[in-house]
């Protein structure tokens, strides 16, 4: 393999027709030009300018989104979703949720109580077991409505950024054919140059997956369908506090 | 019909006489087209962001051996496994090992352009392995037995109609012509795909050399399942997709979105950087990185052409192509197609094996306005022809037709030669008389020359000259002229 590399390497540097090379800090500094950011300082006032471009954005790629001032009124807003939404697969409901700090604070177990047949929360040992991660994988699976948290939106494009963690599994924004994202107003970043700043000093875990709204296809005669493969419905609960 | 550049001709001509495609294709490209130019004049930085973006990408690839070092030492740090591989029989090998070790039975698949250029499908299938394409439209055109017609949208080609008889014979659905009903058909029957599948398979967008990432977009969602629900991921790059910083995706993302599909920005994008960690409850344990080269460091050895390396596969360029317009793309003969086909063809498959693609692309500069990073795809065209003309060495190239050449030549030392200019003509005005004529036309030039009177006729020369009437009138000419 390390001779494919380099023998690949070297037709590369041939071709280039130089030792092509970079400043050896060039990795190193941190954002580039015009990247610095104020995303950290703003206020409530502007946080709720950019929550409104959200929510326009939002409406343009068929997201929905609920403004509550508290956790439980998150809770309540998921109970509603539940009771008006039929799953797509099998008969029961079931839901599954991140193992979150925010989520924890829904108190679901209470809010949802018999509505729902399983609420099924993605929460392992330190080092999860194949039996386990079968486990989980089938609790996703058989969940109709997956909650997940989000690390930032974003309201230039309507994104939702989730990064990969321990407890928090890819699958629940995912699988499910309905994601709900619980949100906290000052994880607002107003673009994705925003975003990328943050990156630099916040960085990507193994897998980081940006969301912008619910699975979508034109392949037949360019025709609009959503549904593809992944969720039919994204709903973005933002707790303004 | 045959799918090989070097049949680009007759499959063209076939192509003009099918109306449902030529419908498909006016469907496309007047929905696409003025949308994508209309998002790039909403970019809040305004319309020189297209040449950043190019800029940006010329130097990912003026730095490939550094950006592809640095990709594979951070993928490998984190337990990913990285290949580089020379050809697409490398590539292919790469695979079929992989998937013997762990006994995989069956693939899902994300849509990705380089392993339909290395027809990776076809291999793993001679040796028994079920391959299942998950991208809607790839999914169409496998079930067809088909290739892809558009970068974006590989059944663009197929109406509704088809798609119907085809679902219904292949899925044993109800007949439905009902867009929503057969995409949750397609949904049903992949779902269980992408639970049961061993082994996933993507490609990849952009890679990022600072944080070693490999990225992939979609909007189906497809694309997750296949790199989420399998224990194996195994993702197939050709070399010059990758940018340097992470940064860079912020310009390059948005434009490939707009120039795909008019979008802000694609519903999903995935960063992958290497395999489930120990604390992670999903994701896959196996995460391979191929990294194919095919002919890409011919390309980037030639300073003239190494700009088609900026590509990231958007398709914009074949929705204002007024050649792709009427013709789709399966006449191309190879899976790309389009101005970005035209240019890129040629460079992998052989220069002489596809020499009428870059013929059948008409310079009107649509895509170089089209293309998100301002690729200059005439000018390459051009460059392309001028190969195939003269001959050249280190393309292989030989001249696409002596006789036009030598005809050029004898053309060039006439003109510039008054009296073997005017004895030409007079010679030429006398042979006109025995050449077939209709309606005072001359119908068909002879030999070789009957290609310019295929399609049109050609107007005889005057029996009187124009010098000779502007000097019965008193306006001058030249006393060289004269001489005559």
């Amino acid at each position: 393999m390390r001779t494919h590399q380099q023998e690949f390497i070297r037709t590369v540097q041939a071709a280039l027709g130089k030792r092509s090379s970079l400043p050896p800090d060039f990795f190193d500094v941190s954002p580039s030009n015009g990247m610095e950011s104020d995303s950290h300082g703003r206020t409530i006032q502007e946080k709720t300018v950019l929550l409104e471009r959200f929510v326009q954005q939002a409406s343009a790629v068929n997201m929905g989104v609920t403004q509550v001032t508290d956790p439980a009124g998150a809770a309540l807003a998921i109970r509603e979703l539940v009771d008006t939404t039929q799953p797509e697969w099998g008969t029961e409901k079931s839901v599954a949720i991140w193992d979150h700090l925010l989520l924890n604070q829904l108190e679901l177990e209470q809010v949802l109580g018999d509505s729902v047949a399983d609420l099924f929360i993605t929460r392992g040992p330190e080092t999860p077991d194949v039996k386990t991660r079968q486990a989980v994988r089938q609790g996703i699976i058989d969940a109709y409505i997956g909650i997940t948290s989000a690390d930032f939106f974003v309201a230039q494009t309507a994104t939702l950024v989730l990064r990969d963690r321990p407890g928090q599994p890819r699958a629940v924004s995912l699988v499910p054919s309905i994601h709900v994202a619980v949100v906290e107003l000052d994880q607002i970043l107003e673009n994705l140059t925003e975003l990328y700043a943050r990156l630099k000093t916040d960085p990507l875990t193994n897998c980081m997956s940006l969301i912008s709204g619910p699975s979508k296809t034109a392949d037949i005669e360019l025709v609009m369908v959503h549904g593809a493969h992944g969720p039919r419905q994204v709903h973005v609960i933002v707790v303004t506090g | 019909m045959e799918i090989k550049p070097q049949y680009y001709k007759q499959n063209a001509r076939q192509a003009l006489d099918d109306q449902a495609l030529l419908n498909a294709l006016s469907n496309v490209q007047a929905r696409l087209g003025p949308a994508t130019a209309k998002s790039y004049l909403e970019l809040p930085e305004g319309p020189g962001f297209r040449q950043r973006a190019h800029e940006i990408r010329m130097f990912a690839v003026n730095h490939l051996d550094v950006l592809l070092e640095r990709l594979a030492q951070k993928i490998e740090a984190r337990g990913g496994h990285v290949f580089f591989a020379r050809d697409a029989a490398q590539a292919r090998a790469y695979c079929m090992n992989v998937a013997r070790e762990n006994r995989v039975k069956m693939v899902v698949k994300g849509k990705s352009m380089v392993t339909e250029e290395i027809r990776l499908n076809n291999h793993l299938e001679n040796h028994g392995i079920e391959v299942n394409e998950t991208d809607l439209g790839e999914y169409i055109i496998q079930l067809a037995g088909e290739g892809p017609s558009h970068i974006i949208a590989p059944a663009i080609h197929k109406t509704r109609k088809e798609i119907a008889t085809l679902f219904s014979q292949k899925l044993g659905i109800p007949y439905s012509e009902d867009p929503p009903t057969l995409t949750q058909a397609a949904r049903k029957a992949l779902r269980e795909k992408f639970l049961s599948a061993d082994m996933g398979i993507s490609g990849c967008n952009l890679a990022c050399a600072e944080t070693g990432h490999i990225t992939t977009l979609s909007n189906e969602g497809n694309i997750r399942m296949s790199t989420t629900m399998p224990k194996i991921h195994m993702v197939f790059m050709g070399m010059e997709r990758i940018v340097a910083k992470l940064e860079d995706h912020d310009i390059l993302f948005r434009l490939l979105s707009r120039g795909a599909a008019a979008q802000n920005l694609a519903n999903y994008i995935s960063y992958i950087g290497g395999p489930r960690t120990a604390d992670q409850l999903d994701g896959p344990d196996q995460f391979h990185l191929v990294v194919v080269d095919n002919g890409r460091s011919k390309i980037l050895a030639d300073p003239e052409l190494r700009e088609a390396l900026c590509c990231i596969r958007c398709g914009a360029c074949l929705n204002v192509c007024p050649a792709y317009g009427k013709i789709g793309g399966h006449a191309y003969g190879y899976p790309y197609s389009g101005p970005i086909g035209a240019v890129i063809t040629p460079l992998l498959v052989g220069m002489n094996q596809a020499k009428d693609l870059s013929h059948g692309e008409p310079l009107c500069g649509a895509c170089k306005q089209a293309c998100p990073v301002d690729i200059d795809l005439p000018r390459m065209l051009l460059a392309i022809r001028n190969k195939l003309a003269e001959g050249d060495r280190f393309w292989g190239a030989v001249p696409m037709d002596p006789f036009e050449k030598l005809a050029f030549h004898a053309w060039s030392v006439i003109v510039k030669n008054p009296r073997l200019y005017d004895l030409s003509l007079r010679f030429l005005s006398i042979v006109q008389g025995i050449m077939p004529h209709h309606r005072g036309m001359i119908s068909r030039l002879p030999f070789r020359l009957h290609g310019w009177t295929q399609t049109r006729d050609l107007r005889p020369l005057a029996g009187k000259r124009f010098l000779h009437h502007a000097r019965s009138h008193g306006l001058g000419g030249s006393n060289r002229s004269r001489e005559v």
